[in-house]
């Protein structure tokens, strides 16, 4: 049996004011997006990333904090090859958490998905959890994998987020969501 | 506030099948969350995007399970894995979550597979997390599940469902 199946139709089963869409950049340039006055109406944000950046490695850091002394980041488990995984301490940062390999070439993105924890709290320092993955099609055991956890040691509500990379180029799509626990 | 997340597809298995495909994904998200909930006589599963059978997926995976952890790699594969190293059983319930982030985009396509289950028949519990690069950069608009050669088949009450997610 093959079953085949159509879409069926999706008003019968919508979800509402669960996940919610913030913000959303395409840059086509540049190496730095700003998502800024972020509302403090939701319990946790996920951003969703496609980018499309031949070089550099992609950073995140919050409310315009640069201090090295306020991040903290673990990679792994991460593979490429048939190798790992691997797993890798690192910082403090100044940065909440990237990659630890896998930068994109053109034409062949890289995306990253990372939930941020409480965000809008005021009195607990903030998490996160990433995972990312890119692939070099056509060269031999050139895909990575791997998940990242991160700290920013503040007990700020976070109302902005800076994405940074190499340039940025067409196809790069950078989102913002927010998620309500009820 | 605008609608962001919503379910597009899904069916449940009333009978075993080898595989199933969801089709006419329309394009107005931009990424996909596909969640597989069920088992496979298969020890190894796979997915193929638009009826796509050739050698133009690469493959990254890493893993662990009660023999230890690994990562492997396979280039130039037909299909986007979504399990590997027999994690499948048949009888134990077992998932799959599945991100396809810029699902339209005119780029090469990430697949990335998050899987957790039990195999009791080698006494195994894996977790897996794969990542696919799909080389083509045309949308995404059909899914096909197969459930390995053979006799191989999905199980009676396993869960397809697939989620639009759409930014502002």
């Amino acid at each position: 049996m093959t079953p085949i199946l159509g879409v069926i139709d999706s008003s019968k089963l919508k979800i509402t004011g669960i996940f919610d869409s913030i913000a959303t950049s395409s840059p086509t340039s540049g190496t730095t997006v700003t998502f800024s006055s972020i509302p403090s109406t939701y319990q946790h944000l996920q951003l969703r990333l496609l980018i499309v950046a031949p070089s550099g490695t992609n950073r995140i850091q919050f409310n315009g904090d640069t201090s090295s002394a306020n991040y903290s980041v673990q990679w792994g488990p991460y593979t490429t090859g048939n190798n790992g995984p691997f797993y890798d301490q690192y910082g403090p940062s100044v940065y909440a958490g990237f990659p630890y390999q896998g930068q994109s070439q053109t034409g062949t993105p890289q995306f990253i998905i990372m939930d941020i924890h409480n965000y809008a709290s005021s009195s607990i320092k903030k998490t996160v959890q990433m995972y990312y993955g890119a692939g070099f099609t056509g060269s031999t055991g050139q895909q990575f994998v791997g998940y990242v956890e991160g700290a920013w040691l503040s007990t700020n509500a976070i109302n902005s987020i800076t994405i940074s990379s190499g340039t940025y180029a067409s196809g790069t799509k950078l989102a913002l969501y927010g998620i309500k626990v009820s | 506030m605008a609608l962001t997340y919503e379910p597009i597809a899904s069916t449940t298995l009333s009978a075993t099948a080898n595989t199933v495909t969801i089709s006419s994904i329309p394009a107005t998200y931009d990424d996909l969350r596909i969640i597989v909930t069920g088992n496979s006589t298969a020890a190894n599963t796979y997915m193929r995007l638009n009826g796509d059978s050739g050698n133009n997926y690469w493959f990254q995976d890493m893993y662990v399970n009660s023999s230890g952890t690994g990562g492997q790699y396979a280039d130039a594969f037909p299909g986007v894995w979504m399990t590997w190293a027999a994690q499948w059983d048949g009888n134990q319930p077992a998932m799959a979550i599945i991100d396809i982030v810029g699902y339209t985009a005119s780029l090469k396509k990430n697949i990335y597979t998050k899987f957790s289950g039990i195999n009791a028949t080698v006494n195994n519990y894996p977790v897996a997390t794969n990542f696919t690069s799909w080389n083509n950069t045309n949308a995404i608009n059909s899914i096909l599940f197969h459930s390995g050669s053979g006799a191989s088949n999905w199980q009676i009450g396993t869960r397809f469902t697939i989620f639009g997610i759409k930014a502002a």
